[in-house]
């Protein structure tokens, strides 16, 4: 392996190792969170990456010479285009995990009451768009 | 994927850059961009400077390359002699008789004086001599000899196995000694039975004597200066020319301070002429009475006889000192040595192997030593103290010839080396008589090109170098080292071009990439001093080739070897910076990996706030009921949910 290669992975699995996998969100939270939010806007995208520029050192107003900010223009179409893009072709793919869906059921029959309880035993899959 | 350097490169640099972008931890030093080395350049050097400069600052960069020389040398020294051992060990084949023969302890070998000195350091002193830093420039070759007066210090230290540089040894025995004289190396016993190598110097190959000192028969010599060497001690009864030696040294000492007192006379009696010259004048003209001309003439008169008589009794002491000298060089002539006595099996090596030869000759040298690869490097960037216009045509050649070695070694990425040696055109010895006459000027080129109108302050800088004696402290040598550097790079970024505030960190930063492949370059001359080179060539010998090859024939029998110890010396010093950086971006990845795990946590505390605000809205209870199911299929088996779609 050249030294070249050598440096690269190093210092990619530097970078790479601080970042462990992600634990799943609580349900309960979820669940808490999915009605209150907004949903994604094109709108307010582009108006927080245009309130956060001047943190970079970018004028934000109208030009020294009074034509329009072309920067700001650029982030509105990047920002429109990506959440169009988003939200007319993404496409959510999630799976279920065996044993993550419990169910528990009540019934009768001439013998007396029955409680049925299950739980999925095989992968599941399904599917959801981002809104 | 096949690997593509190219794109390594540019996402290597851009992770980096990414990581400081976010934890706002730019270097500090302007942003000016220097052009980054993300091409299809296959130099491991440059691709590491870079990231160096994204990730530290110029001053770091400086400080982590003095570490490396104060810190870091006898590490590399064990490495490149570790190759040594096992490459001279593969030269000698199953044919060759393993044992030092009697024959060969007995005549010793011949060398032509001329060809060992690949780099034309004997032209050096490692004394220290009044006068200009050219002048004293070999003090900065040597090393474990700073501060001596007198030659016979040399030797004598050498005797007690107490001087570190062999070359100061071969040096000694080249331009002042008249006897045999003995390599001990450091601390390996002040026996003279101890002793690796004798040798002595002859200006013609007529009075050579082997071992016992009867005239050499039937050994080839050249037809030169020789350098005599024999294998283990074969002094015999030799007398102690220290003495002698010191008492030369007093005279030289009398005799510059005479001539510098008589010089000092004559300026004075030149004023007094002159005095009275405008005594005259000023009568002349009416200007001064008689009586005020007579008393001025005749105090300037006295004034006259008395300057007169001190050059006069200054002269004599001149003369008597010169004398002195002439006749303790008279005694230092008449020094023999006894060597009927010698008995060859009493020699260390009787009966022992080459192997075991090379084994103590290779431990017994010292290869590197701060203050002077210190030296080299200013030397090397600057070129402020050696000017190769001293050297012969065949010596620019080889050291050409090295420096392209080097850089086809540094600007690869592995085994691959430019194979296309020995074409010295016409333009590349102009190229380097351009850059030596320029420095000659005082003008230091960057490129050997351009002459960039920079004036370097050799003889401060390399002054400075003088903090660092035997007994400095590592951290002392690597602030001394660190200093210069620095110093030197202010000089170059300090031009007139500094109206510009952008351009003194360009030539900082170009200054730096040079540092490090000139590094390179003094670690790979160090290896190919005398010292070492005299080990090939008493090995060749053993081979049964000509030892009085050309330099050009030395370079490539040992080629490979050569290689390989540049190899060394370059993945040495890239193991050693990498190290370094990955203390820098190790340091970048924890705080960019608790910056992430903020990141993570201040979204699970908006999540557990967004849970309050529901129990909130729907005063403290969530409907999680079940609902009344009142018929259901039941499957005998669960299948996966179909695409709807």
């Amino acid at each position: 392996m050249s030294w070249i290669e050598r440096i690269s992975n190093a210092i990619e699995r530097a970078f790479d190792s601080i970042r462990p996998p992600l634990a799943s969100i609580p349900p309960l939270l979820l669940v808490c969170e999915v009605y209150k939010r907004p949903g994604l806007s094109a709108i307010a995208l582009a108006s927080s990456i245009i309130r956060r520029l001047p943190e970079a050192g970018i004028e934000t107003g109208v030009n020294t010479d009074g034509t329009p900010n072309k920067i700001n223009a650029f982030v509105r179409i990047f920002s429109e285009e990506i959440v169009r893009e988003i939200k007319d072709n993404a496409k959510v793919s999630c799976v279920i995990t065996p044993g993550s869906i419990m169910t528990t059921g009540t019934g009768g029959n001439a013998g007396g009451p029955v409680v049925v309880q299950s739980t999925n035993t095989m992968v599941g899959k399904t599917m959801g768009i981002i809104e | 994927m096949a690997y593509n350097p190219k794109r390594a490169k540019s996402d290597t640099i851009a992770t980096v850059n990414s990581a400081i972008t976010i934890l706002e931890k730019y270097p500090e030093l302007d942003t000016t961009s220097v052009g980054l080395s993300a091409n299809a350049s296959l130099n491991p050097i440059d691709f590491l400077v870079d990231l160096f400069k994204s990730t530290a600052g110029y001053e770091r960069m400086v400080n982590i390359l003095s570490k490396y020389i104060a810190y870091m040398l006898p590490e590399l020294e064990i490495t490149i002699k570790g190759i040594l051992l096992s490459n001279i060990k593969n030269l000698l084949s199953c044919s060759l008789n393993p044992y030092i023969t009697e024959d060969l302890l007995m005549k010793g070998i011949v060398f032509d004086m001329r060809g060992l000195d690949l780099f034309g350091k004997f032209n050096y002193s490692p004394l220290v001599s009044a006068g200009s830093l050219i002048k004293n420039a070999g003090r900065y070759m040597y090393f474990g000899c700073d501060g001596y007066d007198y030659a016979g210090q040399i030797e004598a230290e050498s005797k007690d196995a107490k001087l570190s540089d062999f070359d100061a040894l071969l040096w000694y025995t080249k331009n002042r000694s008249t006897k045999r004289e003995v390599w001990k190396g450091v601390n390996n016993g002040g026996n003279d039975s101890d002793a690796i190598v004798t040798m002595y110097y002859r200006e013609s190959p007529d009075s050579l004597v082997n071992a016992k000192g009867q005239n050499l028969n039937g050994l080839q010599t050249p037809y030169g200066t020789c350098l005599h060497v024999f294998i283990g001690d074969m002094t015999g009864n030799q007398e102690d020319i220290t003495n002698v030696e010191s008492a030369i040294f007093n005279y030289d000492v009398q005799i510059t301070n005479l001539g510098k007192d008589i010089e000092e006379l004559q300026r004075e009696l030149e004023l007094i002429d002159a005095a009275m010259g405008k005594n005259d004048e000023d009568f002349a003209s009416g200007t001064i009475s008689e009586k005020t001309h007579n008393t001025t003439y005749w105090n300037l008169k006295r004034k006259r006889e008395n300057v007169l008589a001190g050059i006069h009794n200054k002269n004599d002491s001149l003369q008597t000192a010169k004398n002195g000298k002439k006749t303790a060089y008279g005694n230092l002539s008449g020094v023999t040595g006894n060597y009927g006595g010698i008995n060859i099996s009493d020699n260390k090596y009787y009966g022992k192997t080459i192997a075991e030869f090379n084994y103590d000759y290779v431990m017994s040298i010292k290869m590197f030593d701060p203050r002077a690869v210190a030296a080299l490097l200013i030397d090397g960037l600057t070129n402020c103290i050696t000017i190769d216009l001293n050297l012969s045509y065949e010596q620019l050649f080889v050291k050409y010839e090295i420096e392209r070695l080097v850089n086809g070694i540094i600007e690869t990425d592995d085994a691959v080396i430019n194979d296309c040696f020995f074409s010295f055109t016409n333009d590349d010895y102009d190229k380097m008589s351009y850059k030596a006459e320029m420095t000659r000027l005082g003008l230091y080129t960057n490129d050997g090109e351009e002459t960039t109108g920079v004036k370097v302050d050799a003889s401060s800088i390399m002054s400075s170098l003088d903090a660092i004696s035997d007994s400095a402290s590592k951290e002392t040598i690597q602030s001394v080292i660190s200093g210069s550097l620095t110093e030197i790079s202010k000089s170059i970024s300090d031009t007139s071009y500094s109206m510009y505030d952008k351009v003194g960190y360009g030539a900082r930063i170009s200054f730096f990439e040079n540092i490090v492949s000139q590094l390179a370059y003094v670690l790979t001359s160090a290896m190919l001093s005398p010292k070492l080179y005299l080990l090939f060539a008493v090995n060749l010998k053993l081979l049964g080739r000509d030892h009085n090859f050309s330099l050009k024939d030395f370079i490539e029998f040992h080629r490979q070897l050569i290689v390989l110890m540049i190899r060394a010396v370059r993945d040495e010093l890239i193991k050693y910076l990498v190290a370094e950086l990955m203390k820098i971006i190790g340091d970048l990845a924890k705080e960019l990996g608790v910056k992430m795990a903020l990141e993570q946590s201040q979204y699970y505390i908006r999540l557990k706030r967004r849970l309050v605000e529901c129990f909130k809205r729907n005063r403290g209870i969530i409907d999680f009921d079940i609902g009344n199911v009142d018929y259901a299929d039941i499957y005998e088996q669960e299948t996966e949910p179909e695409e709807e779609c």
